[in-house]
């Protein structure tokens, strides 16, 4: 039997614009426009143990994305560092910050009030690899272990397909890429990132917090 | 707009007969071939279809499966065919073999890996590395998995089939639930539509 193929979902979009009218997109809304009262700040900061990156991202209690005016006072302090700005673009802001604190606070002022997000990085820790090494090994990886937050392990390569991910159920301080995980027939360079992530949420508040670090292995077949 | 959504709702519905393949010329006839193959036999599935989705094979047109030792007939249910057969490796072909003055024959081919046997350990810990080792040609893409309810699934694509893969100590765990469960490691070998499957299970402890 023969259907005709486009008609559903004609039917679909006439009965859905017959109903409810077919209109654009509502314009962004500004975050100056909206009372701080009714602003949630969400927060990510990357840490590789140096150097920190934060971004903030500001949303209406009804979770819209603000697009984030020139006029919020968004900055963050850590240890033995200076206050920084954010620097805002569009929906989200972003500062670099030079610390190897673990603690750091996201202070968001305005002329109707103020708040201060504190961010806990999970545990600092290091990464321990072979330099160079052959694929017809296991690539072995240590690390100090922390059973409340496991690490995630990523390694890519041009002697693997696709990015290889290991979320570890139990954290041992110890992984294995197995030989089958890598393939080719040259030399290549395989890039692994280790991290450690922590989240919170609050009724204004949430922040994801990452420690990552990253090391190459040189390998050949 | 109203006068509209009735006639476009008539053609959304409305059911035509499908063509005959008398009818359908051999370049517009579409094969579409699937091979799932176990130890313990293979099924054949897929398409065979026309501009206008389905046809009725008819007048002389016959749909053959064949192998390297048999040729067997494909029944055709409206558009679709599935047939079961021994274990096999190797290539297989599904073929619309047309009458004379009908054009050429259509056909659809895949390769099947051999059949293959997995090995996994006999008293397997969770706390140890486990090891996976399967027998066969390296002819395919081959992914090897994990499953049990005591186990964190895992699944690995291989780059390079080395005819074993070694799960790392605690990779297999469950926060969850403890072990000891019953496991099941499956080897798959793909190669394009043609896939060999193979299971063991195994205990596994904490």
């Amino acid at each position: 039997m023969r259907r005709s193929p486009a008609a559903p979902g004609l039917v679909l979009v006439l009965v859905a614009c017959s109903i409810g009218g077919c209109e654009g997109p509502s314009p962004p809304t500004e975050s100056a426009s909206v009372p701080l009262a009714e602003v949630t700040l969400a927060t990510t900061v990357t840490s590789d143990g140096s150097v920190a990156v934060v971004e903030a991202r500001l949303a209406t209690t009804g979770a819209v994305p603000l697009v984030i005016s020139p006029s919020e006072g968004l900055a963050v302090d850590a240890q033995g560092a200076p206050t920084t700005a954010l620097e805002a673009r569009d929906y989200r802001a972003f500062a670099t910050v030079r610390t190897t604190g673990a603690k750091l606070f996201v202070r968001h002022v305005r002329p109707d009030g103020a708040r201060t997000t504190e961010i806990d990085l999970p545990p600092p820790f290091v990464v321990v690899a072979e330099e160079r090494s052959s694929r017809r090994a296991p690539l072995a990886l240590s690390w100090e272990p922390n059973e409340a937050e496991p690490v995630t392990i990523e390694a890519r390569s041009s002697c693997s397909t696709q990015p290889l991910t290991r979320r570890l159920e139990r954290d041992r301080g110890e992984y294995a890429f197995a030989p089958g995980d890598f393939g080719g027939d040259g030399s290549c360079t395989i890039v692994v990132r280790v991290s450690r992530s922590r989240s919170s949420r609050g009724p204004n508040a949430s922040t994801t917090a990452t420690q990552l670090r990253t090391v190459t292995v040189e390998t050949t077949p | 707009m109203r006068a509209v959504l009735p006639l476009v709702a008539l053609v959304a519905c409305s059911d035509v007969p499908s063509p005959l393949s008398s009818e359908i010329a051999s370049r517009d006839v579409r094969i579409a071939l699937r091979l799932a193959g176990t130890p313990t036999g293979t099924r054949a599935t897929g398409t065979v279809t026309s501009p206008a989705a389905d046809m009725r094979l008819v007048e002389g047109d016959r749909l053959v499966l064949q192998t390297s030792t048999t040729t067997l007939p494909l029944p055709l249910d409206k558009s679709s065919f599935s047939l079961d057969f021994p274990a096999y490796g190797g290539e297989v072909r599904v073929a619309l073999a047309r009458p004379d003055g009908r054009g050429r024959d259509v056909e659809a081919k895949a390769r099947l890996s051999e059949p293959f046997v997995v090995e996994a350990p006999r008293a397997a810990r969770l706390s140890a590395p486990i090891e996976i080792r399967w027998s066969g040609a390296r002819d395919a893409t081959t992914t090897v998995a994990v499953t049990g309810a005591c186990v964190t699934t895992q699944r690995r694509a291989l780059a390079f089939d080395s005819g074993s893969y070694v799960f790392v100590a605690g990779e297999l765990e469950r926060r969850d639930v403890a072990a000891p469960c019953v496991a099941t490691a499956t080897v798959e070998k793909a190669s394009g539509a043609a896939t060999q499957t193979t299971t063991a299970t195994f205990e596994v402890g904490p």
